[in-house]
C-alpha cells in the first residue's frame, strides 16, 4: 500500500492526514491531542496518531505532503513588509525570528520530526489554497465542480476559483491579499472581543440579535463589492499586521467606539456590527459563487477554507445561489488543508511531482462521516477509567441506548463519547454533548452550567436524516453540520410580539426551542445510518421513546477546552462540568454516583 | 545508572554550577574598577569553587538557575527585537521608500476594479516556493 501523510500547521490548527492507496485512512488535528485549542505547533502528536491508527511507521510512508510553500509565503510577508512601511516595524521584529526559527526550513523540520523517513521519500508542498482545493474536491460526490476556496490569507491568494474534473485540479483566478474575506471577518470577530481564528463563529451566533445598521457604512468606506464578484478592501481602516486587533483608530471613529474587550457587556452596537458584517460577508459569497459558476459552468460546488465555516452564508449559497448542490469539507480550516495536502500529493500529475493516481468518485463522499481519528478499546476506556477511581457499569449497546435515551427523556445532559473521534471542528456524534430539544430552559442550562459559555450561543440539532424535511426547511443532506437552514413553518409557535437585542433569547420560537435560533434558523446535522450508525440508532431510540427525532448536539468540551479525545478528557470534563450522564464506549457513568467533585483541569485553557 | 544518564546528569550539572558563575563575573569587573574591596585575584579563585560548589549541590541552586535562565533568555529576546527594529528602520523603510519613489508597491491599495487576477497554476509541488 503507498502511504502519503498530509501535513498543516504552524499558523493555527496543526493537522495531519494519512492516505493509504488514496483512500482517508486517518486525520487528526494536534489540538485534540496537546489539549491547547487551535494549537499551531508542528503536529508531531497528530502524525504519530496518524501512524498508530494505520499501524504504519514513517518508514512505510511514500510521500509528506506540506500545505503551503513556506519560501513563497516568506517572500510575501516580506513584501507586505515593503507595502506597509513605515508602519509594522514591531510585527516585522516579532514574524522574523518566527521564520528564521524554522518555518523556513521544513523539509529539516519534517525529517527530525520523523528520524525513520526514508531517505527517498519525497517531501512535496502544495499551494494552501491548492490544499483547500484539494480537501473539497476530491473527497467530495462529484466528477466535475467548481472550486472556491475562501480564507484569511495563504502565500498570496486569499480567494481562488478553481474548475475539478476527474483527477484534476485547474486553478482559473484568484483575488490577492490583502483583500480578504476571512481578514475582514476576523477583523470585525477582535473588534467585537473575540479571539481571532476562534471566534468568529461567536460573531456569527451573535448577528441575528442585531439589526444591519452598519451594512452602508461597510459598503461605503470598509468593502466595495464588485459586480464581477470581487471585492475589495479599504486598507485606511484596517491593520493587517497588528498581532492583536486588526483594525486602527480610524476605524473606531467611524464604527462607534474602541475594540470591546472579552470581559465588557455586550452593546447593541455590536449585535448590529455582527449583523452587518454577516450580511456583507453573505453577499460576497453569494458574489464569488455566481462568478464561479459563470468561469466554470459547472452544476455543483466544492467549498473549502476557514470562511466555509461559516454555515449561515453556506445555507443562503445552497438557497440562492447559482449552484444545484454544493459540498464543503467538513475541515474547511487550515485542519483540513493536511488532508488536501495528501491529496493533492496522491492525484497531482507526474510532472508536477505528484502520484498521477486516478479518482472514482464516491457514491456520497469520502470522509466516512469525517470520522477520522483515534478510538478506544472497551478495554482501554475501562481502564482509563479505573485509573481514575470513576464508577461506572458496562453495559451491552442496547441498553447503554435505553439508559441514556432515558436519561434525556429526565431532562438529563448526557456527554456521549464513541467510535472514532471527528476531523474538523464540529462534533457529530462520536464527542458530543447531548440533550433534549423540546426543553425551553435547555439552551441556558446547557451554555451557563456544562459549557460555562455565552449564553447567547444556539446549540445546533441532529435530526434523522429522512425526517429532517418535517423539522427544517433544508434542500438535501447536512451530515456535517455545515448548513443553516429555517426551523419549519409546521414547528414554528407565533409571537405575541418581538424582544430586542439579547432579550430576544428568553422567547419560545419553536417546538424545538433549544435548538432554534432568534431569527428561526437552526444549524442542521442530518444523521443517516451508513455515515453513523450507532449515533442514528440513538436518535431513532429517542424517537420511538418521544416521537421526536431530534437531539441536541454540542460538541463535547467546556469554554477554552478544545473537544475531548480521550476516556480521561471526557472523564474530566463530566466531572468538571454539570453534565449529568456519561456513556464512553460501553461505559455507563452517573455523576451522583462519582466520588470525585472536581478534578485537575488536563488542558491549557485559551481565553477568548 | 547507565551512561548516557551520566552525562547528561553531569552536563546538567555543569550547566547549573555554571549560572552561578556571572555575579563572580559582575563582582571581579567591579573589583578592576576599585569599587569592591575584593581583588579580582581572589574573584578568579573563587570562581572554579563556586562552579564545583554548583556542581556538587545542582538541588540547591536550581530555583536559581531558572531565574537566571528566564532572564538570558527575556533579554536575548528584547536584544534580537530591537536589532530588527533597528533593520526595519534602517533597511526595510528606506527601501520601501526608494521602491515607491520609483512607482512600485508590493501590496495593490487601490479601491477600484476588479481584483480577479488570473491563476499563474500551482507549480511544482517538489518546490517550497
Amino acid at each position: 500500500m503507498h502511504y502519503v501523510l498530509g501535513i498543516s500547521g504552524l499558523y493555527h490548527d496543526s493537522a495531519a492526514a494519512l492516505l493509504g492507496d488514496g483512500r482517508i485512512l486517518a486525520a487528526v488535528q494536534e489540538e485534540r491531542l496537546s489539549r491547547r485549542k487551535n494549537d499551531a505547533r508542528f503536529p508531531e502528536r497528530a502524525i504519530q496518531s496518524c501512524l498508530d491508527q494505520a499501524g504504519i511507521t514513517a518508514g512505510d510512508l511514500a510521500a509528506v505532503a506540506f500545505y503551503e510553500k513556506p519560501i513563497l509565503k516568506f517572500s510575501r510577508t516580506l513584501e507586505v513588509f515593503l507595502g506597509w512601511a513605515p508602519r509594522g516595524g514591531r510585527a516585522f521584529a516579532r514574524a522574523i525570528p518566527d521564520w528564521l526559527g524554522g518555518r523556513l526550513d521544513l523539509r529539516g523540520r519534517i525529517r527530525s520530526a520523523l528520524p525513520h523517513l526514508p531517505a527517498d521519500c519525497p517531501i512535496l508542498f502544495t499551494t494552501h489554497h491548492e490544499a483547500h482545493a484539494a480537501s473539497a474536491f476530491f473527497p467530495s460526490p462529484f466528477a466535475e465542480a467548481a472550486i472556491l476556496t475562501v480564507d484569511g490569507v495563504g502565500e498570496w491568494a486569499t480567494t481562488t476559483i478553481a474548475r475539478g474534473s476527474g483527477a484534476t485540479i485547474e486553478p482559473l483566478e484568484e483575488i490577492q491579499f490583502p483583500h480578504s474575506l476571512g481578514l475582514l471577518y476576523s477583523a470585525f470577530t477582535a473588534y467585537c472581543g473575540f479571539r481571532v481564528n476562534s471566534g468568529e463563529y461567536k460573531l456569527m451566533g451573535l448577528a441575528p440579535y442585531g439589526e444591519p445598521r452598519w451594512v452602508e457604512t461597510l459598503l461605503e468606506d470598509l468593502v466595495s463589492l464588485h459586480e464581477d464578484g470581487s471585492f475589495r478592501l479599504n486598507l485606511e481602516y484596517l491593520n493587517p499586521l497588528a498581532e492583536e486587533y486588526l483594525t486602527n483608530e480610524r476605524f473606531h471613529q467611524r464604527f462607534g467606539g474602541l475594540p470591546r474587550r472579552p470581559e465588557d457587556r455586550l452593546e447593541q452596537r455590536h449585535l448590529d456590527l455582527a449583523r452587518s458584517i454577516q450580511w456583507v460577508t453573505e453577499q460576497a459569497m453569494l458574489g464569488l459563487a455566481r462568478r464561479a459558476q459563470k468561469q466554470t459552468g459547472a452544476r455543483h460546488l466544492c467549498l473549502a477554507g476557514g470562511v466555509a465555516l461559516n454555515c449561515v452564508a453556506n445555507g443562503r449559497l445552497l438557497r440562492e445561489g447559482p449552484f444545484e448542490d454544493l459540498w464543503i469539507q467538513p475541515a474547511a480550516g487550515d485542519a483540513g488543508a493536511a488532508l488536501g495536502a495528501a491529496l493533492a500529493a496522491w492525484h497531482g500529475p507526474l510532472e508536477r511531482g505528484g502520484m498521477a493516481a486516478p479518482r472514482t468518485p464516491p457514491t456520497s463522499d469520502a470522509m466516512g462521516g469525517s470520522f477520522l481519528g483515534p478510538e478506544e478499546t472497551p478495554e482501554s476506556v475501562e481502564s482509563s477509567l479505573k485509573r481514575w477511581d470513576a464508577v461506572w457499569e458496562r453495559l451491552t449497546p442496547e441498553v447503554l441506548q435505553e439508559r441514556v435515551v432515558q436519561a434525556l427523556i429526565e431532562g438529563k445532559v448526557v456527554g456521549w463519547v464513541q467510535g472514532r473521534m471527528e476531523f474538523g471542528p464540529r462534533a457529530l456524534g462520536h464527542r458530543s454533548i447531548l440533550g433534549d430539544p423540546r426543553s425551553p430552559d435547555m439552551q441556558s442550562r446547557m451554555n451557563l452550567k456544562v459549557k460555562f459559555r455565552e449564553s447567547f450561543r444556539p446549540f445546533a440539532p441532529a435530526v434523522l436524516a429522512e425526517r429532517a424535511a418535517e423539522y427544517f426547511g433544508l434542500q438535501g443532506e447536512s451530515p456535517y453540520m455545515l448548513l443553516v437552514a429555517p426551523v419549519a413553518d409546521s414547528q414554528r409557535v407565533p409571537l405575541a410580539q418581538e424582544a430586542e437585542g439579547l432579550d430576544r433569547l428568553k422567547q419560545v420560537r419553536s417546538t424545538l426551542p433549544a435548538v432554534t435560533h432568534v431569527d428561526g434558523s437552526a444549524r442542521v446535522q442530518t444523521v443517516d445510518p451508513e455515515r453513523n450508525p450507532q449515533f442514528y440508532a440513538l436518535l431513532k431510540h429517542f424517537e420511538a421513546k418521544t416521537g421526536c427525532p431530534v437531539l441536541i448536539n454540542t460538541s463535547f468540551n467546556v469554554r477554552g477546552e478544545p473537544v475531548v479525545a480521550s476516556t480521561e478528557d471526557a472523564y474530566r470534563c463530566f466531572i468538571n462540568s454539570q453534565i449529568d450522564v456519561l456513556a464512553v464506549g460501553p461505559c455507563f457513568l452517573e455523576r451522583d454516583r462519582q466520588l470525585h467533585t472536581t478534578l485537575p483541569r488536563g488542558f491549557e485553557a485559551i481565553p477568548d | 545508572m547507565n551512561p548516557p544518564s551520566i552525562a547528561r546528569s553531569l552536563r546538567n550539572r555543569f550547566v547549573i554550577g555554571a549560572s552561578l558563575l556571572p555575579p563572580v563575573a559582575l563582582l571581579m569587573i567591579a573589583s578592576r574598577w576599585g569599587w569592591v574591596p575584593v581583588s579580582p585575584r581572589t574573584c578568579l579563585v573563587v570562581m572554579p569553587l563556586i562552579l564545583g560548589l554548583g556542581m556538587l549541590f545542582p538541588g540547591a541552586f536550581e530555583s536559581w538557575h531558572r531565574w537566571i535562565s528566564r532572564g538570558q533568555a527575556w533579554l536575548g529576546g528584547r536584544l534580537v527585537f530591537l536589532l530588527l527594529v533597528g533593520v526595519y528602520g534602517l533597511v526595510v523603510i528606506p527601501l520601501a521608500f526608494l521602491m515607491r519613489g520609483l512607482g512600485q508597491r508590493p501590496i495593490d491599495l487601490s479601491r477600484s476594479g476588479t481584483s480577479w487576477v488570473r491563476s499563474k497554476g500551482y507549480g511544482s509541488l517538489r518546490d517550497p516556493f
